[in-house]
């Protein structure tokens, strides 16, 4: 279906393939195998230990394993950690990396006292387990890399069951750290980290649209299937204007990945998983509600993912205070701006 | 910088150069109700028009993504479009696919000039979203063709050169219609108008009656009116003006704001909204390019789009009357709010109601 597929260039098909094998043949290993195969560390250049492959990879795999419902340890490590520490200059072994920003700062409250740097304070809503080695945390103007073995780790789970844990820190002497300069500041890592999610939201609506598409014609009612009846055929294609729209939001920022385009991601992505969640489980009726079928699985990780990394409100705020801020802007210039080199 | 990026600046110098010297007013939906012939004839002398028509009559002769550009920056600037934007959009594209030779040169190089107006008469009195179920005859004579029947909801026909009328030529529902270009003024057309409830004057009824059409003037061939009416209407619906129609008014009661305005999450709602939305008719564009139609994304957008513009007008209406913004709206950003409201419910119904672009996505989806 061209509908889908619209960001995906042939020569990529190969690892949307492989995963969704790799998927499909799903066993309690596969959270091993997946490590083992190098993919957290998709996005990441091989000289400095990563697997390879350029953003628009690390976005296939996370796009395709959420379509599948299916958790990666240390799902940030790609994407999110690799490009905060290659932006910086701090350098790393090939680990698993779990990345502690909040938008919620008075939750996040690290403090680094004079001399050596140590690092006391609260991280919520890490995915962290204890297969993650290191936590990456922006402390004042300073990237500091953690050992979570120095840490408490107080494990909890999100509505979709993946891995929150509230991480505490008590003067920890971090494993390396930089001093970053003022073109980086938390929130742009905050917004790549809302980028992944974002990546995440877009991959389980497709498969939202998909297997709902597939019930609606199946399940018959007053003898016919229920995608036959105008309304429910309606609310189908609300579906698929729901899910074209949060592909084009990625695909923004993908082609340009600035602050201001992944906070447009988190937003667009955000809104339109919540209303295509409760359309898919009206079209659904009670099946969507039952444990043992699918649906579920990719609804909550959708509610989780929208509220994680900043949620869609945060961002609206973060984007029209940002415009608020340059006087001799105008609104069309500041949005052909921010997509330049996109459509020019 | 790139030629995309010369020609965005060659529009805004143009534009602002015409603010400055008071030769237009901005105003929202300005390609239905900003009818200016002196304005378009400007714009074509400075070789704004016609952007992907051939060299050989004028036109630029250049790709999807020039028309795209100038058409989002003199949309975004409200400029009084309406007396060229049907001719350069569907007509020209049209005539220069199925027209002959003669057609072509006949009326192309107008077009540029921004010297036309074209109406396109598709809807009738019992002919709206089912449009195939179009009454208006024509009979074949000698020479030529009798058309008799009645348009509705024709934009500008009071003012046009010529209408594109969509004519029944057999019983067939479909394959029965065809197309052809009738020059205005004549005496067996009668055109009056169907005011709006703001009062203006943009649509009309059209009469046929026994309005001779000479052979020369049939578009395209007798039986493929269905098809070529189709492929214009996708011209239509995929453009910039399916989100932008309101954006003059966003933009001027953005202007004066303070930097802690409690209207952000507004802003970024919409930036975020037509960020995206310029994503997908970048992607939109290209089908058309290829010649691709019937996608489904094109009745998306245009179904997103608009209910977006239609919800611009209440985001308009919190921004105006927050507490925490400016008390007093400028004479222009109160004019801009009262055309957007009387504008609005016309966003998701014309060019196709939102709901048969919902039976064209779900169609798709469930071949």
């Amino acid at each position: 279906m061209s509908l889908l597929d619209w960001e995906l260039p042939e020569e990529r098909r190969s690892l949307h393939r492989a995963l969704d094998d790799m998927c499909a043949r799903a066993t309690a290993s596969l959270p091993q195998t997946l490590v083992d195969a190098g993919i957290p560390w998709i996005g990441m250049t091989e000289s400095t230990g990563g697997s390879g492959g350029d953003i628009f990879d690390a976005a296939l795999a996370l796009q395709t394993l959420s379509s599948n419902a299916v958790d990666v340890i240390g799902i940030d490590t790609g994407l999110v950690a690799s490009w905060a520490l290659s932006k910086t200059g701090l350098s790393c072994d090939r680990s698993l990396i779990a990345v502690a920003v909040d938008p919620r700062n008075t939750l996040v409250n690290f403090r680094s006292s004079s001399g050596d740097l140590l690092i006391s304070g609260i991280a919520i809503d890490v995915p962290a387990n204890e297969r993650i080695k290191y936590l990456l945390a922006f402390v004042d103007q300073k990237l500091a890399l953690i050992s979570l073995a120095d840490c408490e780790i107080n494990q909890s789970e999100n509505l979709a069951g993946e891995s929150r844990a509230t991480v505490t820190f008590d003067n920890v002497t971090p494993i390396n750290h930089v001093v970053v300069d003022s073109g980086f500041t938390q929130i742009d890592l905050l917004a790549r980290l809302a980028l992944a999610r974002s990546i995440q939201i877009s991959g389980a609506m497709n498969a939202v649209l998909a297997l709902t598409i597939k019930y609606a014609r199946t399940r018959e009612q007053f003898g016919k299937p229920i995608a036959d009846q105008q309304v429910i055929a309606h609310k189908l294609a609300e579906l698929c204007e729901l899910t074209l729209m949060s592909q084009a939001a990625v695909a923004t920022a993908l082609n340009a990945p600035t602050t201001q385009n992944c906070a447009i991601a988190k937003s667009v992505t955000g809104r339109c998983a919540r209303k295509a969640s409760m359309t898919a489980h009206q079209i659904h009726g009670a099946m969507g509600m039952s444990q043992e079928y699918q649906l579920g699985g990719l609804t909550t990780r959708l509610w989780s993912w929208t509220e994680e990394a900043g949620r869609p409100e945060f961002w609206n705020h973060y984007i029209g205070r940002s415009f608020l801020a340059q006087s001799n802007t105008s609104l069309w210039e500041s949005i052909v701006n921010g997509m330049e080199g996109l459509h020019t | 910088m790139s030629e995309l990026e010369e020609l965005r600046s060659r529009v805004r110098t143009f534009l602002s150069a015409e603010l400055a010297s008071g030769g237009f007013t901005p105003r929202c939906d300005s390609w239905l109700i900003g009818y200016d012939p002196e304005f378009s004839r400007r714009l074509g002398a400075a070789h704004l028009i016609g952007l992907m028509l051939p060299t050989e009559f004028g036109g630029m002769g250049g790709g999807a993504g020039h028309r795209f550009v100038v058409s989002e920056e003199l949309l975004s600037a409200g400029a009084p479009v309406a007396a060229h934007w049907f001719a350069e959009r569907q007509f020209a594209p049209s005539v220069l696919r199925h027209g002959t030779v003669a057609q072509q040169h006949e009326w192309i190089p107008k077009v540029i000039a921004g010297e036309v107006c074209i109406a396109i008469g598709l809807s009738e009195p019992d002919a709206g979203s089912d449009l195939a179920s179009v009454r208006t005859k024509a009979e074949q004579v000698d020479g030529g063709w009798l058309i008799s029947g009645t348009k509705v909801w024709t934009s500008s026909a009071h003012h046009a050169d010529a209408m594109v009328v969509l004519a029944r030529t057999s019983g067939q529902r479909h394959v029965g219609l065809s197309q052809f270009i009738v020059p205005l003024p004549n005496p067996n057309v009668d055109i009056s108008p169907i005011r709006l409830i703001s009062g203006e004057h943009h649509f009309n009824q059209v009469i046929f009656d026994e309005v001779f059409v000479a052979d020369s003037d049939v578009l395209g061939e007798i039986g493929n009116g269905w098809a070529q009416a189709m492929h214009e209407l996708a011209a239509e619906r995929a453009g910039p003006e399916r989100y932008l129609s309101t954006f003059p008014l966003l933009e001027e009661l953005l202007r004066d704001l303070p930097s802690d305005s409690p209207s952000a999450d507004d802003i970024g709602r919409v930036i975020s909204d037509i960020t995206t939305f310029r994503t997908i008719n970048h992607k939109v564009v290209e089908l058309l390019a290829a010649g691709d139609t019937s996608a489904s994304e094109i009745a998306i957008l245009k179904g997103i789009a608009t209910a977006f513009e239609q919800e611009t007008v209440g985001i308009a209406l919190n921004i105006a009357n927050d507490p925490g913004n400016p008390t007093t709206l400028s004479p222009a950003a109160m004019s801009l709010l009262r055309e957007a409201q009387f504008q609005a419910p016309g966003f998701t119904i014309r060019g196709g109601t939102n709901e048969v672009l919902r039976g064209i996505v779900s169609k798709g989806l469930l071949k």
